[in-house]
């Protein structure tokens, strides 16, 4: 009987113990630099695959820079995370034609993540940065948030980093005769 | 005691259980919104998608949207270079004073954003922040959103003057019970 007993004092304890709410972080490890990328379909908003790119080494800022070669008939587009000379996107665009994602070479399932139980939204407090403006594309910032915004790891890197502005840009490999259901939105965050 | 509590029903809940979808517009340009329609199903289904069919290169275009899994219409409208397309399905919209408005100030937003419904060579941009902020605060909006909180909002856009997002193109926008 006092066995019971203690068990169901205990219980609390092993309920408490574990996450709280206010962390939100139990599963991320914020000692390494990661940086999060999401590719969302350009005319579904489905998201279709999530990309964390981890570097050994820690910087105190995240500037992205772009190269861009404007695509007559070639071109291409090349994001750097600018204080560690890392490539973050590297992508060739065809003017009549289909360019290809070069990087990041592969991206996981986003049924490997969850999305919180929630029907709350949230929103980046400092908003968003398209790092390539691209004049054959429509951005509407607002929609492709709410589409990602419900995924814990997600929640979970602006939980970490609540000040950055989320970086949402469209790849088009293909223009000229180009077919926006062969384009992507791309959205990342920095631990 | 319980059993008593649980075994009444309310019309709310009556409501709740039947498979609905509320087609609602709101005008491309100025973002008013300007009625809707209630469809009721006696069947229920696991899924909600909506195909739409772009019938071009004809004098008058039609494009017509149906809810796949009862291969049922909702919206079925005609397009015309250089003229005036009509909608043909439904008839009738109910208008704006048909819907009920909360009165709180507050703003909700649907946790999964929206999906765009669009075909072949029928493309369109959406301003997705003004076309929720034109229709939150129905009561049925709120409604719906509540009973089924993670789906994606379709949208639409009908440009009855083929190929112009101009004054008389709407948006019209689906949100399933």
């Amino acid at each position: 009987m006092k066995k019971i007993l203690y068990f169901i004092f205990l219980i609390p304890l092993f309920i408490f113990t574990g996450c709280n709410d206010d962390d939100n972080n139990c599963d991320i490890d914020n000692s390494t630099n990661k940086v999060l990328m999401l590719k969302v379909d350009y005319n579904t908003f489905n998201i279709e695959g999530v990309k964390e790119l981890v570097f050994s080494q820690q910087t105190d800022s995240f500037t992205i820079v772009k190269e861009y070669l404007s695509p007559g008939d070639f071109g291409y587009i090349r994001l750097i995370y600018k204080e560690l000379n890392q490539q973050l996107f590297y992508g060739t665009i065809w003017w009549d034609g289909l360019g290809e994602l070069i990087y990041p070479v592969s991206f996981e399932s986003p049924d490997e993540y969850s999305s919180v139980s929630t029907d709350d939204a949230i929103f980046p407090i400092y908003g968003f940065n398209c790092p390539f403006q691209n004049s054959f594309a429509y951005l509407d910032f607002f929609n492709i948030w709410l589409n990602v915004q419900h995924l814990e790891i997600v929640r979970q890197y602006l939980h970490t980093n609540p000040n950055q502005k989320v970086q949402i840009f469209a790849y088009t490999p293909s223009v000229g005769g180009g077919d926006p259901s062969e384009w992507d939105y791309f959205v990342i965050l920095k631990n | 005691m319980p059993l008593i509590i649980l075994s009444g029903c309310s019309d709310d809940e009556e409501n709740n259980t039947k498979n609905k979808v509320l087609m609602l517009k709101v005008d491309y340009q100025t973002f008013n919104f300007e009625g809707g329609i209630e469809y009721t199903f006696d069947q229920k289904t696991d899924s909600f998608n909506l195909d739409v069919d772009y019938i071009y290169y004809t004098d008058t275009e039609t494009i017509t949207i149906t809810y796949r899994e009862l291969n049922e219409i909702l919206f079925d409208g005609t397009l015309i270079w250089n003229g005036l397309g009509e909608m043909k399905t439904p008839q009738s919209l109910h208008a704006p004073e048909y819907f009920d408005t909360i009165s709180t100030n507050d703003v909700i937003y649907p946790s999964r954003g929206f999906t765009t419904l669009k075909a072949y060579l029928y493309d369109w941009n959406a301003d997705f922040y003004n076309v929720w902020m034109s229709i939150h605060h129905l009561k049925k909006v709120r409604e719906y959103l509540s009973s089924n909180p993670f789906q994606q909002i379709k949208v639409f856009v009908y440009t009855p003057r083929s190929g112009y997002t101009d004054s008389n193109a709407d948006y019209y926008i689906f949100i399933q019970n």
